[in-house]
């Protein structure tokens, strides 16, 4: 019981009674309840969502572990400020004073598991314990707080030893953190790991430094405004770790930035309505809050719709990129089965055609070869889709050796004359003089290329002409490269700009073409890019549109 | 989590309670406590460490 002389000190200080626990008038500067609160609303419900999201999670625990110490010790404090009653003071400032390490331990248990991914052993445990178990066991003495000073109505408690003993335990716990995250950034290798272990020693460290040096100074000069700035590395800590959550979803969680940013907003504008004092200005702060919850429910949830339709895009491609894998591969086994039986088809045409099997009539004759042919031409298409098969599968071996580029260029036009003049159509050349001597595939160029661009020349033309030019650059061009220039104008059915965007694709018909030539695969422009750019060259098409021919123009690089 | 974690903040929490109890009771319930009614009379931890840490402010003010 207090003594009656007491009691007249106390009435005469006339203190202001409380109410809630934390308000009254003794709080006499409004930045002391927005310091308090702003951090402790953060910090509560920052520890809620993450035990609710995942309560098994340990590094989640003990998160939440960090943030309910710190809100009772936000909480003991202000009532601190608030109250007018001596046993109360004595009581909330004891209990302040060892909540304050234990937060520093839960810190350091954090960073441990944050940094290794699983718990600590027992003995470390025991050993970061053992600096706390003093203050633990002479809280409730003399050693904790001396005494309650009633001499100038300040509400002050005297602090004894053990509170001085609490800051270097504090100062401790702080540079352990240190030494320990710099040791692991120091060894880790991998950069996802060392950005981490930066973001969260820093956040963890500001905010204790802070917190502890607030608090040293307003022991020591008995001047308890400073502090207060102390309470606001709570908010940066919190703003490290979300940052983190967002970037490498830690925790098991999974947060958008946006959510983070419209909560962050939300909690600064309410926490405001503690430090505004008028009506008016408390009028303004609601209406902005109002405004801020609203618009900021709307933009988190096209946000989330957004980020929805973008996971839900992400795993279809991957879906038909597997898709597309496995009809590469079907696609290549049919071709390998169908091309098997067809060569024995045409050796079996081959060789009855030839009189192998003897003497043949005229007419059955006329049969198989009509028939050779034919398989012929589908051992043809067969080997186009196989190769662009092979080409897109990255299957294709390429030979390279330093072939004449214009005696292939001679030899398909003198080749190709034949079906040309059954089209009633001219092949013309115009052959520059220089050096053709490239290094390449020359049977896949000469196929593939040549033969390829000056039969789709004759197919696709149905009068007029044929023209092939070859030409070379001169030893001194720009590069110091030579390139050899080889094109195949036509006269014929001409290109659509909508299927000029198309043409070099695999399996790319035109629109109309298919009805000129119905056996075309699709496949032939897609192999000739691919072998023309696989030995460093390019290919291009230019037509003035449908019905006014086309010209391919291909360039390589000569020797 | 290993299986000694729980037992050893179970025990942490369970002393941690413990002391706020008395704390409590000893200084809500039976008010024990001194209270200083002048300045003189208010005393100061004079130990080895208060006196370097003061020295250190005193530079620092």
């Amino acid at each position: 019981m207090q003594s009656e002389m007491v009691q007249q000190f106390i009435a005469a200080c006339e203190w202001d009674s409380v109410r809630f626990f934390v308000f009254s008038s003794n709080v006499f500067d409004p930045f002391i309840y927005y310091s308090h609160i702003t951090p402790l609303i953060l910090s509560i419900l920052v520890g809620a969502f993450v035990i609710w999201k995942n309560p098994h999670e340990l590094i989640n625990r003990i998160l939440f572990s960090i943030t309910a110490l710190f809100s009772a010790w936000v909480f003991f404090d202000l009532i601190v400020w608030a109250t007018d009653r001596p046993d109360f003071t004595i009581f909330f400032w004891s209990t302040v004073n060892l909540i304050e390490p234990l937060i520093y331990l839960a810190c350091v248990y954090f960073i441990q598991v944050f940094i290794t991914k699983k718990d600590t052993s027992f003995k470390n445990k025991l050993f970061l314990t053992i600096p706390i178990l003093p203050i633990l066991f002479l809280t409730p003495t003399d050693f904790s707080l001396i005494g309650y000073d009633l001499s100038n109505c300040d509400r002050d408690a005297i602090e004894g030893p053990l509170a001085l003993y609490g800051y270097f335990v504090e100062v401790f716990y702080t540079l352990y953190i240190a030494v320990f995250s710099i040791e692991a950034f120091t060894k880790s290798q991998d950069k996802s790991d060392r950005h981490q272990i930066l973001l969260a020693t820093t956040g963890i460290l500001l905010f204790l430094l802070t917190f502890v040096w607030g608090n040293i100074v307003g022991s020591f000069s008995d001047d308890w405004r400073l502090p207060q700035w102390g309470l606001f590395g709570m908010p940066v800590f919190i703003a490290f770790l979300s940052y983190l959550v967002v970037r490498y979803e830690l925790m098991s969680i999974k947060v958008l930035g946006a959510q983070v940013l419209v909560f962050a907003l939300v909690a600064l504008i309410a926490s405001e309505l503690l430090f505004v004092r008028s009506t008016g200005n408390r009028i303004l702060v609601t209406i902005t809050l109002t405004l801020a919850v609203f618009f900021g429910f709307f933009l988190v949830r096209s946000v989330q719709k957004e980020v929805r339709q973008r996971q839900l895009i992400q795993k279809q491609e991957e879906e038909l990129e597997v898709m597309n894998a496995q009809q590469v591969n079907l696609l290549h086994f049919i071709s390998h089965e169908i091309k098997g039986y067809l060569t024995k088809s045409e050796a079996a045409f081959a060789a009855i055609s030839e009189g192998d099997y003897g003497v043949i009539s005229e007419q059955l004759k006329s049969m198989s070869t009509t028939a050779l042919a034919d398989v012929r031409k589908g051992v043809a298409t067969v080997m186009d889709i196989l190769d662009a098969s092979n080409l897109k599968k990255g299957t294709v071996t390429f030979k390279k050796t330093a072939f004449d580029f214009r005696a292939a260029v001679q030899k398909i036009v003198e080749e190709q004359r034949v079906p040309a003049r059954e089209k009633n159509l001219t092949i013309e050349t115009q052959i520059a003089e220089g050096k053709y001597q490239m290094t390449g595939d020359e049977e896949k160029i000469r196929e593939h290329v040549i033969r390829n661009l000056i039969d789709n020349a004759i197919r696709y033309t149905p009068k007029g002409s044929i023209r092939v030019e070859l030409s070379c650059d001169g030893p001194s061009t720009e590069l110091g490269v030579n390139k050899i220039h080889f094109s195949v104008k036509d006269s014929g059915v001409g290109i659509t700009p909508e299927d000029m965007s198309h043409l070099f694709t695999e399996g790319g018909h035109g629109k109309d073409s298919i009805k000129i030539n119905v056996h075309s695969t699709g496949y032939g422009l897609f192999i000739a890019k691919q072998i023309v750019e696989a030995f460093g060259g390019t290919i291009k098409a230019e037509s003035e549109g449908a019905g006014k021919g086309s010209r391919f123009i291909v360039e390589l690089p000569a020797l | 989590m290993h299986s000694s974690s729980k037992t050893f903040f179970s025990w942490l929490a369970l002393i941690i309670l413990l002391v706020l109890f008395i704390n409590y009771y000893d200084t809500t319930v039976l008010n024990q406590f001194a209270i200083f009614t002048s300045e003189e009379d208010v005393p100061e931890y004079t130990g080895f460490v208060n006196s370097v840490l003061d020295l250190i402010y005193s530079y620092a003010k």
